[in-house]
């Protein structure tokens, strides 16, 4: 039957792929907070969080957290993977890859299976690296990093 | 005349400067065989009432002609009526159509015809329903996250509550069947524009952008929400979304270039 004069009874009901939208980026974060913006208290994801502006509270994400360095954390955070450019006062639990740039300003304890730091990085607080961190899901409460066997 | 349809025509539609596109109208939709029972909104007749009206008659799909005005005036009731909503739109404003991809005048008629069906997440601001988005600008008003965390903006700005998307600026279409809602805060700029080109060389986003079922608006100074083509004033804004609320008929399919082997969204021709 064509689509066009086709029975007005006929019911097409379609599941449609996601439109497309306006921004071009392929590799948009599923959550921005941009400079200007002031986020407080707990926030879960399960999807890349980019934070430009200010934290204040928890950051909980299953994705890739990425902080700008202009970005300013007074905030414990838990994810997936990281890359840290700006200042963060709290501990940090990283399930996988922690990357640390030139102008990060960190206070706090890391806990991470791999880690990088560029030269100008500021860091005060213990570091274990090497250590396999069970990322809890957005729905779960914060578990406790467990000590692989694995070396630094 | 097919009793399964409604169409309400805005009370524009009576000038005299649409009898001719309305004539054109009703003969190619008898054409169609989608002829159905017709009702006219004005001002002493109550919308919702005649619409009920027609579904107790057994009206299944409710067609809005005229523009998005008249959309606005159904989209109040409509979600909660065991209906499809279709729409002609014959007039500007029309940024619905356009986000819904259904073409302005007389080629409507196709998508109506074609009868592509979408169901669709409604947003809500307190007890009203919104299909595109809610606007509040100009506010330093805070947006609470499902009572978990809050956003501010540091020197004011706009937010944004997107559920199909924007209707008037830049086509921006959001996913309005991912049972979520998006907001966008825009802080006021406040840096010239050599700051402003800088950090847009180095890539750095220029709004916030989060995803949520449920929040609220609340701010110490009264602020104007704008939704779809309804604006309500207040200190405190509930929202939520509702997913799968609204059966509508688009020309969305139209538009999109399906992969062979997707499975979702083919249209199986009958034998």
């Amino acid at each position: 039957m064509p689509i066009f004069g086709s029975s007005p009874s006929d019911n097409h009901e379609v599941s449609l792929p996601t439109p497309p939208t306006f921004t071009a980026s392929k590799k948009t974060p599923a959550t921005i907070i941009a400079k200007g913006v002031k986020l407080e208290g707990e926030f879960k994801s399960q999807g890349d969080v980019q934070i430009e502006g200010e934290v204040h509270g928890t950051i909980q994400t299953e994705g890739l957290l990425t902080l700008g360095n202009e970005a300013f954390l007074k905030a414990g955070v838990t994810a997936s993977d990281a890359i840290i450019a700006g200042k963060l006062e709290g501990n940090i639990n990283i399930k996988h890859k922690l990357e640390i740039k030139s102008t990060a300003k960190i206070q706090g304890d890391i806990t991470c299976e791999s880690i990088t730091v560029e030269s100008g990085a500021v860091l005060q607080g213990s570091v274990k690296s090497g250590v396999v961190v069970a990322t809890p899901k957005a729905d779960e409460k914060t578990s406790q990093p467990v000590p692989s066997p694995a070396t630094k | 005349m097919n009793a399964s349809y409604a169409y309400i025509y805005d009370d524009f539609l009576a000038d005299p400067r649409f009898q001719d596109a309305l004539a054109t109208l009703e003969t190619r939709l008898a054409s169609l065989g989608l002829s159905g029972h017709v009702g006219r909104l004005t001002l002493f007749r109550s919308a919702k009432e005649l619409v009920e009206g027609f579904v107790a008659q057994g009206a299944k799909t409710i067609v809005a002609v005229g523009n998005d005005n008249t959309v606005n005036k159904l989209m109040w009731f409509l979600p909660d009526l065991p209906v499809v909503l279709g729409y002609l739109p014959l007039a500007e404003p029309s940024g619905m159509a356009r986000l819904l991809n259904i073409p302005l005048g007389l080629e409507a008629c196709s998508a109506l015809s074609a009868r592509l069906i979408e169901t669709l997440d409604m947003g809500k601001i307190n007890d009203r329903y919104f299909l595109t988005e809610a606007v509040f600008e100009n506010t330093r008003a805070q947006l609470n996250v499902e009572n978990s965390y809050k956003l501010s903006l540091a020197s004011g700005g706009s937010i944004m509550i997107r559920n199909l998307g924007t209707m008037d600026r830049y086509n921006f279409q959001s996913d309005a069947r991912d049972g979520l809602l998006e907001a966008v805060l825009i802080p006021q700029q406040k840096e010239d524009f050599g700051a402003r080109f800088w950090r847009r060389m180095q890539k750095e986003p220029e709004h916030t952008q989060i995803t949520f079922k449920q929040g609220e608006i609340v701010s110490d100074q009264p602020v104007e929400a704008h939704a779809d083509r309804f604006s309500v004033s207040g200190f405190k804004f509930q929202l939520s979304v509702e997913p799968r609320k609204l059966k509508v008929i688009t020309g969305r399919i139209m538009s999109l270039m399906l992969p062979k082997q997707q499975t979702e969204g083919e249209i199986k021709n009958p034998a």
